[in-house]
Protein backbone atom coordinates (compact mmCIF):
# COMPACT_ATOMS: atom_id res chain seq x y z
CA UNK A 1 0.00 0.00 0.00
CA UNK A 2 1.64 3.55 -1.15
CA UNK A 3 1.17 7.08 0.88
CA UNK A 4 -1.21 8.34 -2.05
CA UNK A 5 -3.42 5.82 -1.42
CA UNK A 6 -3.15 5.96 2.51
CA UNK A 7 -3.49 9.99 2.46
CA UNK A 8 -6.10 9.62 -0.27
CA UNK A 9 -8.17 7.99 2.31
CA UNK A 10 -7.33 9.51 5.74
CA UNK A 11 -10.41 11.51 6.14
CA UNK A 12 -12.39 8.14 5.56
CA UNK A 13 -10.08 6.13 7.71
CA UNK A 14 -11.02 8.75 10.60
CA UNK A 15 -14.43 9.43 9.93
CA UNK A 16 -14.54 5.18 10.08
CA UNK A 17 -16.51 4.94 6.64
CA UNK A 18 -14.05 2.54 5.56
CA UNK A 19 -13.88 -1.49 4.81
CA UNK A 20 -12.15 -3.76 8.16
CA UNK A 21 -9.51 -4.85 5.41
CA UNK A 22 -8.65 -1.53 3.57
CA UNK A 23 -8.60 0.05 7.53
CA UNK A 24 -6.63 -2.53 8.90
CA UNK A 25 -4.13 -2.32 5.73
CA UNK A 26 -4.25 1.45 6.39
CA UNK A 27 -3.29 1.35 9.99
CA UNK A 28 -0.26 -1.17 9.83
CA UNK A 29 1.05 2.05 7.18
CA UNK A 30 0.18 4.20 9.14
CA UNK A 31 3.13 2.22 11.95
CA UNK A 32 5.55 2.56 9.76
CA UNK A 33 5.27 5.85 7.88
CA UNK A 34 6.20 9.41 9.46
CA UNK A 35 4.78 11.07 6.67
CA UNK A 36 1.40 9.95 6.63
CA UNK A 37 1.48 9.59 10.47
CA UNK A 38 1.96 13.42 10.04
CA UNK A 39 -1.16 14.21 7.63
CA UNK A 40 -3.04 11.98 10.53
CA UNK A 41 -1.74 14.05 13.03
CA UNK A 42 -2.67 17.15 10.81
CA UNK A 43 -6.69 16.03 10.34
CA UNK A 44 -6.76 15.70 14.12
CA UNK A 45 -5.27 19.25 14.62
CA UNK A 46 -7.84 20.62 12.00
CA UNK A 47 -10.82 18.51 14.38
CA UNK A 48 -8.98 20.25 17.18
CA UNK A 49 -9.05 24.33 15.81
CA UNK A 50 -12.87 23.15 14.57
CA UNK A 51 -13.80 22.33 18.00
CA UNK A 52 -11.50 25.61 19.37
CA UNK A 53 -13.91 27.46 17.23
CA UNK A 54 -16.95 26.03 18.19
CA UNK A 55 -15.91 26.36 21.46
CA UNK A 56 -15.55 30.44 21.50
CA UNK A 57 -18.20 32.78 23.07
CA UNK A 58 -18.98 36.45 21.84
CA UNK A 59 -18.60 39.29 23.97
CA UNK A 60 -21.38 39.50 26.75
CA UNK A 61 -21.82 43.17 25.41
CA UNK A 62 -21.94 42.12 22.15
CA UNK A 63 -25.41 42.38 22.35
CA UNK A 64 -25.85 45.97 23.68
CA UNK A 65 -23.73 47.03 21.23
CA UNK A 66 -25.50 45.80 18.34
CA UNK A 67 -29.13 46.89 19.71
CA UNK A 68 -27.07 50.56 20.51
CA UNK A 69 -25.90 50.22 16.55
CA UNK A 70 -29.72 49.30 15.49
CA UNK A 71 -30.66 52.69 17.52
CA UNK A 72 -28.41 54.85 16.21
CA UNK A 73 -28.98 53.88 12.92
CA UNK A 74 -32.90 54.13 13.25
CA UNK A 75 -32.46 57.35 14.73
CA UNK A 76 -29.72 58.53 12.16
CA UNK A 77 -32.23 57.78 9.37
CA UNK A 78 -34.98 59.89 11.75
CA UNK A 79 -32.72 62.77 11.80
CA UNK A 80 -31.83 62.65 8.01
CA UNK A 81 -35.51 62.73 7.07
CA UNK A 82 -36.26 65.85 9.54
CA UNK A 83 -33.64 67.57 7.96
CA UNK A 84 -34.49 66.90 5.04
CA UNK A 85 -38.10 67.73 5.49
CA UNK A 86 -37.28 70.78 7.56
CA UNK A 87 -36.45 73.35 4.59
CA UNK A 88 -39.03 71.63 2.47
CA UNK A 89 -41.40 72.90 5.38
CA UNK A 90 -39.64 76.13 5.86
CA UNK A 91 -39.98 76.89 2.24
CA UNK A 92 -43.81 75.74 2.31
CA UNK A 93 -44.53 78.25 5.42
CA UNK A 94 -43.12 81.13 3.80
CA UNK A 95 -44.90 80.65 0.92
CA UNK A 96 -47.77 79.85 2.64
CA UNK A 97 -47.28 83.56 4.17
CA UNK A 98 -46.93 84.60 1.07
CA UNK A 99 -50.01 83.26 -0.47
CA UNK A 100 -52.35 83.98 2.60
CA UNK A 101 -51.20 88.13 2.43
CA UNK A 102 -51.45 88.33 -1.08
CA UNK A 103 -54.95 86.89 -0.80
CA UNK A 104 -55.34 88.95 2.34
CA UNK A 105 -54.13 92.36 0.51
CA UNK A 106 -56.38 91.41 -2.71
CA UNK A 107 -59.71 91.11 -0.91
CA UNK A 108 -58.69 94.62 0.93
CA UNK A 109 -58.14 96.16 -2.43
CA UNK A 110 -61.09 94.43 -3.92
CA UNK A 111 -63.26 96.54 -1.24
CA UNK A 112 -61.78 99.67 -1.97
CA UNK A 113 -62.01 99.26 -5.62
CA UNK A 114 -65.86 98.18 -4.88
CA UNK A 115 -66.65 101.12 -3.38
CA UNK A 116 -65.46 103.82 -5.96
CA UNK A 117 -67.09 101.16 -8.49
CA UNK A 118 -69.92 101.82 -6.96
CA UNK A 119 -69.82 105.23 -6.76
CA UNK A 120 -68.99 105.29 -10.49
CA UNK A 121 -72.32 103.04 -10.74
CA UNK A 122 -74.25 105.44 -8.52
CA UNK A 123 -72.73 108.38 -11.13
CA UNK A 124 -73.49 106.46 -14.17
CA UNK A 125 -76.97 105.75 -13.12
CA UNK A 126 -77.83 108.78 -11.98
CA UNK A 127 -76.22 110.23 -15.16
CA UNK A 128 -78.47 108.13 -17.13
CA UNK A 129 -82.05 108.72 -15.21
CA UNK A 130 -81.41 112.44 -15.20
CA UNK A 131 -81.48 112.67 -11.84
CA UNK A 132 -78.60 115.75 -11.45
CA UNK A 133 -80.66 117.48 -13.70
CA UNK A 134 -83.84 116.65 -12.52
CA UNK A 135 -82.76 118.53 -9.06
CA UNK A 136 -81.07 121.82 -10.68
CA UNK A 137 -84.21 122.07 -13.11
CA UNK A 138 -86.31 121.53 -9.67
CA UNK A 139 -83.63 124.03 -7.85
CA UNK A 140 -84.01 126.50 -10.69
CA UNK A 141 -88.03 126.33 -10.46
CA UNK A 142 -87.53 126.96 -6.82
CA UNK A 143 -85.53 130.11 -7.31
CA UNK A 144 -88.16 131.53 -9.80
CA UNK A 145 -90.99 131.16 -7.48
CA UNK B 1 -34.85 56.02 24.72
CA UNK B 2 -33.76 52.71 26.32
CA UNK B 3 -34.63 49.57 25.33
CA UNK B 4 -36.40 46.80 27.45
CA UNK B 5 -33.72 45.36 29.78
CA UNK B 6 -32.80 42.04 29.05
CA UNK B 7 -34.41 39.72 31.30
CA UNK B 8 -37.95 41.00 30.33
CA UNK B 9 -36.37 39.70 26.95
CA UNK B 10 -35.50 36.43 27.28
CA UNK B 11 -38.71 35.98 29.58
CA UNK B 12 -41.02 37.31 26.55
CA UNK B 13 -41.46 34.22 23.65
CA UNK B 14 -41.98 35.46 20.03
CA UNK B 15 -43.33 33.36 17.26
CA UNK B 16 -41.77 33.85 13.71
CA UNK B 17 -45.21 36.35 12.59
CA UNK B 18 -45.05 38.36 15.66
CA UNK B 19 -41.52 39.01 15.44
CA UNK B 20 -41.46 39.70 11.68
CA UNK B 21 -44.13 41.90 12.15
CA UNK B 22 -42.67 43.95 14.89
CA UNK B 23 -39.63 44.02 12.70
CA UNK B 24 -41.56 45.89 10.06
CA UNK B 25 -42.55 48.34 12.04
CA UNK B 26 -39.51 49.09 14.17
CA UNK B 27 -41.07 47.52 17.36
CA UNK B 28 -38.48 48.27 19.97
CA UNK B 29 -39.57 45.06 22.05
CA UNK B 30 -38.79 42.47 18.69
CA UNK B 31 -35.75 44.39 17.69
CA UNK B 32 -34.74 43.45 21.52
CA UNK B 33 -36.02 39.98 21.03
CA UNK B 34 -34.50 39.29 17.47
CA UNK B 35 -31.07 40.49 18.78
CA UNK B 36 -31.04 38.56 22.06
CA UNK B 37 -32.59 35.29 20.15
CA UNK B 38 -30.01 35.21 17.28
CA UNK B 39 -26.73 37.49 18.40
CA UNK B 40 -24.82 34.00 19.09
CA UNK B 41 -25.84 32.42 15.45
CA UNK B 42 -24.89 35.52 13.67
CA UNK B 43 -21.75 35.73 15.00
CA UNK B 44 -20.69 32.46 15.25
CA UNK B 45 -21.58 31.92 11.55
CA UNK B 46 -19.40 34.94 10.60
CA UNK B 47 -16.75 33.97 13.02
CA UNK B 48 -16.35 30.51 11.19
CA UNK B 49 -16.13 32.56 7.73
CA UNK B 50 -13.95 35.34 8.69
CA UNK B 51 -12.09 33.69 11.65
CA UNK B 52 -12.13 36.71 14.13
CA UNK B 53 -14.30 36.93 16.83
CA UNK B 54 -14.41 40.90 17.06
CA UNK B 55 -14.27 41.14 13.15
CA UNK B 56 -17.74 38.89 13.34
CA UNK B 57 -19.30 40.76 15.88
CA UNK B 58 -18.50 44.29 14.71
CA UNK B 59 -19.66 42.57 11.39
CA UNK B 60 -23.25 41.19 13.13
CA UNK B 61 -24.27 44.46 13.75
CA UNK B 62 -24.31 44.99 10.18
CA UNK B 63 -26.01 41.52 9.90
CA UNK B 64 -28.66 42.59 12.46
CA UNK B 65 -29.50 46.28 10.71
CA UNK B 66 -29.57 44.68 7.30
CA UNK B 67 -32.13 42.18 8.87
CA UNK B 68 -34.08 44.97 9.92
CA UNK B 69 -33.94 47.09 6.61
CA UNK B 70 -35.12 43.83 4.76
CA UNK B 71 -37.64 42.60 7.17
CA UNK B 72 -40.75 43.52 4.52
CA UNK B 73 -38.49 40.76 1.60
CA UNK B 74 -39.18 38.07 3.66
CA UNK B 75 -41.92 36.45 1.74
CA UNK B 76 -41.91 33.01 4.26
CA UNK B 77 -40.62 30.75 1.76
CA UNK B 78 -38.14 29.36 4.16
CA UNK B 79 -38.15 29.05 7.74
CA UNK B 80 -37.08 32.17 9.41
CA UNK B 81 -33.86 31.22 11.01
CA UNK B 82 -32.89 29.95 7.25
CA UNK B 83 -33.62 33.33 5.77
CA UNK B 84 -31.14 34.82 8.62
CA UNK B 85 -28.46 32.34 7.84
CA UNK B 86 -28.71 33.10 4.82
CA UNK B 87 -28.29 36.85 5.45
CA UNK B 88 -25.64 35.61 7.56
CA UNK B 89 -23.49 33.59 5.19
CA UNK B 90 -23.99 36.44 1.75
CA UNK B 91 -22.52 39.12 5.04
CA UNK B 92 -19.78 37.08 5.80
CA UNK B 93 -18.67 35.83 1.88
CA UNK B 94 -18.57 39.20 1.05
CA UNK B 95 -16.48 40.88 3.48
CA UNK B 96 -14.15 37.96 2.28
CA UNK B 97 -14.29 38.66 -0.95
CA UNK B 98 -13.30 42.50 -0.11
CA UNK B 99 -10.34 41.16 2.17
CA UNK B 100 -9.33 39.19 -0.49
CA UNK B 101 -9.63 42.36 -3.43
CA UNK B 102 -7.84 44.47 -0.97
CA UNK B 103 -5.21 41.66 -0.47
CA UNK B 104 -4.65 41.87 -4.09
CA UNK B 105 -4.09 45.17 -3.86
CA UNK B 106 -1.80 44.85 -1.34
CA UNK B 107 0.54 42.16 -3.10
CA UNK B 108 0.33 44.65 -6.54
CA UNK B 109 1.88 47.13 -4.20
CA UNK B 110 4.32 45.37 -3.04
CA UNK B 111 5.31 43.95 -6.15
CA UNK B 112 6.35 47.54 -7.28
CA UNK B 113 8.12 48.11 -4.06
CA UNK B 114 5.42 50.41 -1.86
CA UNK B 115 3.37 49.91 0.75
CA UNK B 116 5.39 47.09 1.63
CA UNK B 117 4.03 47.33 5.63
CA UNK B 118 0.90 46.84 4.74
CA UNK B 119 1.46 43.11 3.24
CA UNK B 120 0.24 41.15 5.78
CA UNK B 121 -2.04 38.57 5.06
CA UNK B 122 -4.56 37.71 7.71
CA UNK B 123 -4.29 34.60 7.27
CA UNK B 124 -0.71 33.53 7.07
CA UNK B 125 0.81 29.97 6.64
CA UNK B 126 3.30 28.48 9.15
CA UNK B 127 7.19 29.04 8.79
CA UNK B 128 8.39 26.15 6.98
CA UNK B 129 11.43 26.03 8.78
CA UNK B 130 10.05 24.06 11.36
CA UNK B 131 7.28 21.18 12.38
CA UNK B 132 4.66 22.46 10.58
CA UNK B 133 1.93 21.51 13.30
CA UNK B 134 3.68 22.12 16.72
CA UNK B 135 3.41 25.94 15.93
CA UNK B 136 1.18 28.40 17.05
CA UNK B 137 -0.02 29.14 13.94
CA UNK B 138 -1.38 25.90 12.68
CA UNK B 139 -4.62 27.86 13.37
CA UNK B 140 -4.74 30.64 10.99
CA UNK B 141 -3.10 27.90 8.73
CA UNK B 142 -6.11 26.15 8.98
CA UNK B 143 -8.18 28.81 8.37
CA UNK B 144 -6.62 29.19 5.21
CA UNK B 145 -6.73 26.44 3.60
CA UNK B 146 -10.88 26.33 4.42
CA UNK B 147 -10.56 30.01 2.89
CA UNK B 148 -9.23 28.46 -0.06
CA UNK B 149 -12.30 26.16 -0.61
CA UNK B 150 -14.10 27.29 -3.43
CA UNK B 151 -17.04 29.44 -1.77
CA UNK B 152 -19.53 26.69 -2.08
CA UNK B 153 -17.70 23.80 -0.75
CA UNK B 154 -16.45 26.06 1.89
CA UNK B 155 -20.23 27.53 3.08
CA UNK B 156 -21.35 23.82 2.79
CA UNK B 157 -17.87 22.53 4.67
CA UNK B 158 -18.86 25.64 7.71
CA UNK B 159 -22.44 24.56 7.69
CA UNK B 160 -21.90 21.03 8.06
CA UNK B 161 -18.82 20.60 10.40
CA UNK B 162 -18.70 24.12 12.71
CA UNK B 163 -22.79 24.73 13.15
CA UNK B 164 -23.36 20.78 12.64
CA UNK B 165 -26.42 21.26 10.20
CA UNK B 166 -28.26 18.58 8.86
CA UNK B 167 -27.59 18.12 4.88
CA UNK B 168 -31.40 18.82 4.94
CA UNK B 169 -30.83 22.41 6.61
CA UNK B 170 -27.69 22.87 4.33
CA UNK B 171 -29.44 22.38 1.25
CA UNK B 172 -32.68 25.30 2.10
CA UNK B 173 -30.07 27.80 3.17
CA UNK B 174 -27.85 27.52 -0.01
CA UNK B 175 -31.26 26.65 -2.42
CA UNK B 176 -29.38 23.40 -3.45
CA UNK B 177 -30.91 19.54 -3.56
CA UNK B 178 -29.77 17.11 -0.67
CA UNK B 179 -27.26 15.28 -2.98
CA UNK B 180 -25.66 18.91 -4.40
CA UNK B 181 -24.46 19.20 -1.06
CA UNK B 182 -23.45 15.82 0.21
CA UNK B 183 -21.20 16.12 -2.93
CA UNK B 184 -20.24 19.79 -1.66
CA UNK B 185 -19.05 18.60 1.52
CA UNK B 186 -16.93 15.30 0.39
CA UNK B 187 -15.23 17.21 -2.56
CA UNK B 188 -14.64 20.48 0.50
CA UNK B 189 -13.02 17.35 2.59
CA UNK B 190 -11.12 16.14 -0.07
CA UNK B 191 -9.73 19.34 -1.36
CA UNK B 192 -8.86 20.09 2.59
CA UNK B 193 -7.09 16.69 2.72
CA UNK B 194 -5.03 17.38 -0.65
CA UNK B 195 -3.97 20.78 0.40
CA UNK B 196 -2.64 19.67 4.07
CA UNK B 197 -0.89 16.40 2.47
CA UNK B 198 0.53 19.09 0.10
CA UNK B 199 1.89 20.71 2.67
CA UNK B 200 2.87 17.58 4.45
CA UNK B 201 4.65 16.49 1.29
CA UNK B 202 7.00 19.72 1.17
CA UNK B 203 8.14 20.14 4.53
CA UNK B 204 8.71 16.05 4.79
CA UNK B 205 11.31 16.65 1.44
Amino acid sequence: MDCSFVQHNLVAYRDNNLQPGIRRDIESHLSGCDSCKKLLAGLDVVEKVIEEAKAAEPSPFAATRIISHIENNIEKKAEKRRLFFRPVLVTLAVLGAIALGFTIGKSGFNRINGTVDNKNRIETLKSDLYIHDFIEEDNTLLINE
Amino acid sequence: MHFVAFQNVIDLIMTDQELIEGLSGRDRRAINYLVHTYQKRVIKTAYYFIGNLEDAEDLSQDIFLEIIKSINSFKGNSSFSTWLYRISINRSINVIRKNKRRNIFTNIEQLFGYGADKGKTRLKEPSHNHDPFEEKEAKEFINAVIGRLPENQRIAFVLSKYEELSYKEIADIMSLSVSSVESLIHRAKINLQKMLADHFNQHSK
